[in-house]
């Protein structure tokens, strides 16, 4: 049987070939819908195939477990641990140790205003180099391609491959690094790539993808030598059996935690799995962003294709009654005509599947590499063509193609011959405008009226018309408004709210009386600084009844900082008074907090308590060895030097006291509209109370052992660059100086990291454009067709062209702003909900700006009447005299 | 023809091409009509009437000679003048009405009348909606329908919309009047009753009226008839109407 009579592949070719101009936008919405759906369903499907790859070529740890800062363990009591558990675990893979250590490094990299030094903060990492490749956890992918670890000596190291694209480094260029206080001129052996550094974040708490920061690998001999931590390290790396299932996974890996805390006396921190490195865990953020563009971007272009089929078609059947009705009187069955118009839908679909799965599969190899390419990823790519994702993109496209074609095929079906060959078409009947018996107007103005009640005429038309418009509306008021909100939000925190030019970081904490406060006197006298704040920043966990939210506690040492202005969103707020906390508006989300609330704040990782416990013993030794004279300064060389040069002592061992955490109320005493949604402020005296190590400070001795992570300094004029470059180079000779970071060097990697977002923002605004392009044209094209007679007759009558114009423009116009206006709402909720939530460590408010608002005005109405045009030039050329005698439509 | 011409064609032809071939429409037509006659464009399908109707109404332009309205040749006008020709010198009764469905008969009427305006009392055009509108119902009561007034199309019947239609065409004061088949869509009864009105409104009101039609019997009623014959070479001829007796189609 075939499949189609000729008589009725002959029609359905005259169908398409007759409506060349609306099949080419339909076929072209199809073509984008199913190749969007591929495109980026291949794209993340074959990125998240490619860091598979690199993490099973690097044999990336299926969990990390760190000790708690500035903690050390005895390598071998743990490697005897581990074996131990291992005999009786046999899951557990290998485990391996490592020493992370925070460093800084001297680099100049070229920038406009020419060669520039930059101190920039890093992490050192010693790793065993006797494992070969294989063996090794973590380990490297070579940027030239090297398969072995070169010989390392003591000066050598291997180079972090962003740091070195950034630095413009290579093979056997010398790198001053700082570990430690203390300077050191490394060779670089190799540039690397390494899974925990796909993406380069410090930590989740320094969650700014960071080109900047440095990590270099280098023998883990040499760093404990350089770092005064000899057989010590910090880090524990594990890999498991393959294919073990995740129940067990992580039942082994919270045994071997529960165990190992037992027998360090919990100086563990909480495990890290593979899904929750830092580098990993942003990358699956971006994929899973792209994994939800790819399912919600499809589903709106082809619900707007869907929407234009229906119309088609719809209008297709009606115009072509009488041919119907004949066919029905020659004897063609239902199922004949059935077929026909399911036919062009079906065409439709199989054609514009066929040609978006081809498309999509090649532009899929384009996002991967492009990502793959801006995200610094070693070469290692995985593009495979995915069945699963063609054949469920065919089946898609077909289905929504076929069903929007069905109900009009379904009406052509039914359809008698008696009623069918009368061959009035109905376009819908005049009717007075709701507006006009709302408003008793009967004025005529032909230029208002006809457009107007030609709304009300084809109403399910009008409404799906407006119903894609909002769409394509919505779609750009949300990507207006994230680019609005995230653009105004950080100039306004870095222009209004951090009021600093310069940070300066340690290498790990200074405190008050040993040091610190000789450093900003320092710095305070040197030209052009005008004030300088010393702050001390400590990952924590905040929690109210019923919630909780792990945040960065930044402390300040004043209670009115000079160099941050908090933007509060109360009256009530206030600064910081001690015993309060400041959340970021953000953060006060997430904890359903407000002003006068009280929430409970504690410290997993409290990197210097173990020195204030031991300090305090020491402290009072030697006050009583030395008596109160001579005390106080004796007291403070001796805990520089102890401090300084005796870390190991602070090392864990099994007989180690237990690591105490502190947990404190807080009432929170204002909230301050920030961009960063993972951020509580408050005082070094509240912190250090809440601690319990205000002990220093009201001792006999008068010591001040606050301790302090971080300098932030204003300058007068922070246009001049000399004079900044200058601060720089005087900070850069003080002792235990990690890294100096310029403020606007912070903002730019701020911005970078919003760039990818404003990608995203700126291929949704184009699917938007071309979505109200698609539905305007299709919805015009079909009117004009539906009523070209009418048309003709107003031309005929002597309507000039330019009046001709106005009508048509009128309605498409008076459509548009109903399609906008209807978009806008949804669109803000949209963009709220998406900025509120989607940004797990960002928090902007939505901000529309005037001239986003102008311009989406602006925008659609310019796509509206250039959408119109391929319409009006059909209209202006028809055959008046043709068209006239045309039966009623 | 004798008296003051309205309309001249000299030597006009048509040619229309499908494809690579050439179709002649109209072949060297030559003719006059007076101003207020009532004629009657008569012949078989395909010898070029309604090519004859829209070449006087400027919907299409000849391929050949010239063709004078009111002594303004309108053979080479643009586009835009053309409408602008149509605006002020022609009044359309076409077969299917042609009515705007969106708008009620009065509006249909109005529509017309807004693209020239009207001649108020003082002698100028006005442009005013409420002039507009009174001289709308001033013609939809001419021709009978004051009780169809704000009726959408939609809601009337086939002889109402008719009459609508007259209304809109000579609302507006046209010279020429162009009726294409106006009677092919109305039934018998009904159709005599719009050409008489069609006739009385010549009368009254000595605009030209040129219809074209199958139907020989309208030419009764013709001041004269203009009937184009198929052959070779089309040829016209103006027959008195007391030779139409003869006339079989």
């Amino acid at each position: 049987m075939n499949f189609l009579s000729q008589y009725w592949r002959k029609k359905l070719i005259g169908d398409i070939k007759q409506q060349k101009l609306l099949f080419s936008a339909l076929f072209f919405l199809c073509i984008f819908g199913v190749g969007s759906y591929v495109s980026l369903t291949m794209g993340y499907t074959n990125l998240y195939a490619s860091l598979d790859k690199i993490y099973a070529t690097t044999n990336f740890a299926d969990v990390e477990v760190n000790t708690h800062s500035d903690i050390w363990f005895n390598i071998s009591e743990i490697e005897s641990f581990s074996e131990n558990f291992s005999e009786q675990n046999p899951e557990i893979g290998t485990i391996d140790f490592r020493l992370l250590a925070t460093s800084g490094y001297n680099s100049s990299i070229e920038t406009k205003d020419g060669l520039r030094f930059q101190l920039t903060a890093g992490r050192a990492v010693g790793f065993n180099c006797s494992l070969s490749q294989t063996e090794m956890i973590n380990g490297f992918i070579f940027a030239n391609g090297e398969n072995s670890i070169p010989d390392l000596d003591n000066n050598s190291i291997l180079l972090e491959a962003h740091y070195a694209r950034m630095y413009d480094l290579d093979v056997n260029d010398s790198l001053q690094t700082r570990i430690n206080g203390n300077e050191f001129n490394f060779t670089i052996q190799g540039i690397v790539y390494n899974p925990e550094s796909l993406i380069v974040i410090p930590s989740r708490h320094d969650f700014l993808p960071n080109n900047r920061f440095g990590i270099i690998y280098l023998p883990l001999k040499t760093l404990q030598e350089y770092t005064n931590l000899t057989g010590l390290a910090n880090n524990i790396l594990v890999k498991l059996a393959d294919d073990l299932p995740d129940e067990t996974r992580s039942s082994i890996i919270s045994g071997f935690y529960s165990e190992l805390n037992l027998y360090a006396n919990n100086s563990f921190a909480p495990p890290v799995f593979q899904e929750y490195q830092v580098s990993n865990w942003a990358l699956n953020m971006d994929l899973e962003e792209i994994q939800k563009i790819s399912i919600v971007l499809p589903i709106l272009i082809l619900g707007v294709a869907s929407i234009a089929i229906f119309i088609t078609l719809n209008r297709q059947v009606q115009s072509q009654r009488r041919i119907i009705g004949i066919a029905s009187s020659l004897g063609y069955s239902p199922n004949d005509i059935l077929l026909h118009y399911t036919s062009y839908s079906l065409i439709l679909g199989i054609l514009g599947s066929f040609v978006g799965i081809v498309l999509g599969i090649i532009v899929s190899g384009g996002i991967t590499w492009v990502y793959a390419y801006f995200m610094g990823f070693p070469t290692i790519i995985s593009i495979e063509l995915q069945l699963g994702v063609i054949l469920s993109a065919f089946f898609f496209g077909v289905t929504v193609t076929f069903i929007s074609g069905l109900i009009p095929a379904v009406k052509a079906n039914q359809m008698s011959p008696r009623e069918a060959l009368q061959g009035n078409i109905k376009v819908g009947k005049g009717r007075f405008s709701f507006i006009e018996k709302l408003f008793r107007i009967r004025s005529f103005r032909i230029r208002f009226t006809i457009p107007l009640r030609n709304l009300f005429r084809q109403r399910s038309r009008t409404i799906a018309t407006i119903i894609a418009i909002s769409a394509s509306v919505m779609i750009l008021v949300v990507s207006g408004a994230f680019n609005d909100s995230v653009n105004t939000g950080i100039s306004r925190q870095f222009t209004q709210t951090s009021d600093y030019h310069l940070t300066v970081s340690y290498d790990g904490f200074k405190f008050a009386d040993l040091g610190l406060i000789d450093d900003i006197d320092f710095i305070e006298q040197l030209e052009g600084v005008e004030s300088v704040d010393a702050v001390l920043e400590i990952p924590s966990i905040i929690e109210t009844s019923s919630r909780k939210e792990e945040a960065l506690i930044i402390a300040w040492n004043s209670s009115s900082p000079q160099t941050h202005n908090f933007q509060w969103t109360s009256k009530e707020d206030q600064l910081l008074p001690n015993d309060s906390i400041i959340l970021t508006s953000g953060l006060a989300r997430t904890l359903s907090s407000s002003t006068g609330s009280i929430l409970s704040y504690g410290y997993p990782r409290i990197p210097y308590i173990s020195y204030a416990f031991w300090a305090a013993n020491v402290t009072w030794n030697l006050w009583y060895t030395f008596g109160e004279d001579r005390a106080r300064n004796e007291t403070l060389s001796y805990l520089e030097n102890l401090i300084t040069q005796n870390k190991e002592r602070l090392s864990f061992s099994s007989n180690a006291e237990e690591v105490k955490f502190s947990n404190a109320d807080i009432t929170v005493t204002g909230v301050s509209e920030e961009i960063w949604s993972t951020v509580a402020y408050t005082t070094v005296q509240t912190l250090t109370e809440a601690m319990g190590i205000d002990i220093f400070k009201n001792s006999h001795l008068d010591i001040d052992l606050s301790p302090y992570s971080k300098l932030i300094l204003k300058v007068k004029n922070p246009d001049n660059l000399t004079i900044l470059e200058n601060i720089k180079t005087e900070i850069s000779s003080l002792s235990e100086i990690r890294s100096i970071t310029f403020g606007y060097d912070f903002r730019t990697s701020v911005n970078l990291t919003m760039a990818a977002f404003n990608v995203i923002v700126a291929i949704f605004l184009v699917f938007a454009c071309i979505l109200a392009g698609a539905a305007i044209f299709t919805t015009i094209h079909i009117n004009f067709q539906e009523r070209s007679r009418e048309s003709a007759t107003m031309l005929t009558l002597g309507l000039s062209d330019q009046e001709f114009l106005f009508i048509i423009t009128i309605e498409n116009l008076s459509q548009t702003i109903m399609g906008i206006l209807g978009g806008i709402l949804p669109g803000l909720l949209l963009a709220d909900w998406i900025l509120s939530n989607a940004l797990r460590l960002f928090y902007f408010k939505i901000i529309v700006s005037p001239q986003t608002w102008i311009i989406l005005w602006f925008g659609v109405l310019l796509i509206v009447l250039i959408s119109q045009i391929p319409a009006i030039i059909q209209g202006v050329k028809m055959d008046l005299a043709e068209v006239t005698k045309e039966i009623s439509h | 023809m004798s008296g003051l011409n309205l309309i001249n064609l000299e030597n006009v032809s048509k040619f229309y091409t499908m494809g690579e071939v050439k179709v002649s429409a109209l072949s060297d037509l030559s003719l006059e009509i007076d101003v207020g006659k009532f004629v009657v464009l008569i012949g078989p399908s395909g010898t070029g009437k309604s090519t004859l109707l829209n070449l006087i109404s400027a919907i299409d332009t000849p391929s050949k000679g010239r063709i004078l309205i009111e002594g303004v040749d309108i053979s080479f006008l643009t586009r835009k003048q053309r409408a602008q020709f149509r605006r002020h010198k022609i009044g359309f009764i076409f077969q299917f009405f042609n009515l705007l469905p969106t708008l009620t008969a009065v509006e249909n009427v109005e529509f017309g009348l807004a693209l020239v305006g009207v001649t108020n009392s003082s002698g100028s055009i006005s442009y005013d909606s409420k002039d507009i509108h009174a001289t709308a119902l001033e013609w939809l009561e001419k021709v009978g329908l004051t009780h169809r007034v704000n009726h959408f199309p939609s809601q009337m019947s086939g002889g109402e919309q008719q009459r609508v239609a007259i209304a809109r065409a000579l609302a507006k004061d046209p010279p020429i009047i162009i009726a294409d088949e106006p009677t092919g869509n109305l039934d018998y009864r009904t159709g005599v009753k719009i050409l008489k009105l069609m006739k009385e409104l010549n009368k009254q009101t000595q605009k030209t009226f040129i219809i074209a039609t199958h139907n020989g019997q309208l030419a009764k009623i013709a001041d004269y008839v203009i009937s184009l014959q198929m052959g070779g070479v089309e040829t016209y001829d103006q027959i008195p109407k007391e030779d139409l007796d003869n006339l079989i189609w």
